[in-house]
């Protein structure tokens, strides 16, 4: 079977044909579906986000400029109806009066060495909003704080703080875990 | 003096990240999302489950579902074109007659006088704009936004008048500048259509049940 390039997917999308909407989905639903979990938390929210995001997708691609590739495009919108949906959630970021400290990161991290992508992605959805939101753009979306604290209208600093106390709060969840 | 470090050497958890990211995508979304989304799109070609059972073997409901329906979205590009081909073939050969009708041996009398062309013109650019505002209708704009569409429609300088002062000679160039005057009222008429398709289509979109009745988004 001949494959199809991103260019005759889009130009497919834009005629509206069902098959070059589906190549898209299939493409992209996986990477962006993890996304939305970790970003809202919960199957059933990451779902109807990522609906959400496909069909703007479809509906926006007359904006596609090419300028970036397809796939760094689809990720703006869904991180962008993400953080609408948690806004709605009445995300709340505290700031925090303690400094970041990266060397008491290190050391909370170095202590745990059971890393595990099983265990991290459930300690991670166990995060409340404020915090999984900032390490997921940070860790996973590679957002670094300036472009975070941007995206979610708060202090670099907020950022950096919350990244840290995520960090802590993600340790205690692996800790916490039995398997 | 301490080695410069990267972020990503001070911290092990992102450069595990890092190292893993695929592995940290492996949950996929259940089918009904793609199901909700394909019910929230217009009807296309067939429901394709797999693009590559669609490749392969069209279903026969898909073929009589693109023959009934899909069919005329998938060729209104191509309409599109042919539209703007035909207008640009009826300007050219309207200018092409003027040409001729400057350079022609045939009796002046055998040809149709610059106002008749200039007549013709506009009967076939109304045409064309009264179906764009047909179609603007048919999307149920705001009476306000409809009347605007209209009054502009509507601002046209009498084509008749200018032919009676104008010097003789220069009536291709009348003629090019009316079709010009036309073509823009078309252009903004196909905008404002393409932004009412687009604002349509977001519509059931936002009231569309996802799998677990979807908000608006």
């Amino acid at each position: 079977m001949t494959q199809l390039s991103e260019q005759e997917i889009v130009n497919g999308c834009r005629q509206g044909q069902r098959v070059a909407q589906y190549e898209l989905y299939r493409r992209y639903n996986r990477a962006m579906f993890g996304t939305c979990l970790r970003m809202c938390g919960n199957r059933e929210d990451a779902e109807d986000v990522l609906q959400g995001s496909f069909a703007d997708v479809y509906g926006k691609l007359d904006y596609f400029r090419g300028e970036s590739t397809i796939g760094a495009w689809i990720k703006r919108i869904v991180i962008n109806n993400c953080l609408n949906h948690l806004k709605r959630r009445r995300l709340r970021f505290t700031e925090l009066k303690e400094e970041f400290s990266p060397a008491e990161e290190i050391q909370v991290i170095e202590a745990d060495r059971s890393m595990d992508v099983a265990r991290i992605q459930t300690a991670v959805k166990c995060l409340p909003d404020g915090y999984r939101t900032v390490l997921s753009l940070y860790l996973f979306e590679g957002f670094d704080h300036a472009e975070i604290a941007e995206v979610l209208n708060i202090s670099e600093q907020t950022s950096k703080s919350q990244y840290s106390r995520a960090r802590k709060r993600l340790r205690e969840e692996l800790k916490q875990e039995t398997f | 003096m301490k080695p410069i470090q990267s972020p990503h050497e001070q911290d092990p958890l992102k450069a595990f990240v890092d190292a893993n990211r695929d592995a940290f995508d492996s949950e996929e979304p259940r089918p009904s999302v793609w199901e909700a989304l394909e019910r929230s799109m217009p009807s296309e070609v067939a429901k394709i489950r797999s693009i590559e059972s669609a490749k392969l073997s069209p279903k026969p409901a898909a073929e009589k579902e693109a023959r009934e329906g899909g069919i005329i979205r998938q060729l209104y590009p191509y309409w599109r074109k042919a539209a703007v081909a035909c207008m640009l073939l009826t300007i050219g050969v309207m200018g092409g007659l003027l040409l001729a009708g400057d350079k022609s041996t045939a009796s002046v009398a055998d040809q149709p006088s610059p106002q008749s062309r200039a007549i013709e013109l506009e009967q076939y650019y109304q045409r064309e704009i009264d179906r764009r505002l047909a179609m603007v209708a048919s999307y149920k704009p705001e009476p306000e936004l409809r009347r605007e569409l209209s009054d502009m429609a509507q601002s046209d300088y009498r084509v008749m008048q200018p032919f009676d002062e104008i010097v003789p000679g220069n009536e291709r160039v009348v003629l090019e500048t009316i079709a010009q005057e036309y073509q823009a009222k078309l252009n903004a008429l196909e905008r404002v259509i393409d932004q009412l398709r687009d604002a349509e289509r977001d519509q059931p979109k936002l009231n569309q049940p996802g799998p677990r009745g979807r908000e608006e988004l």
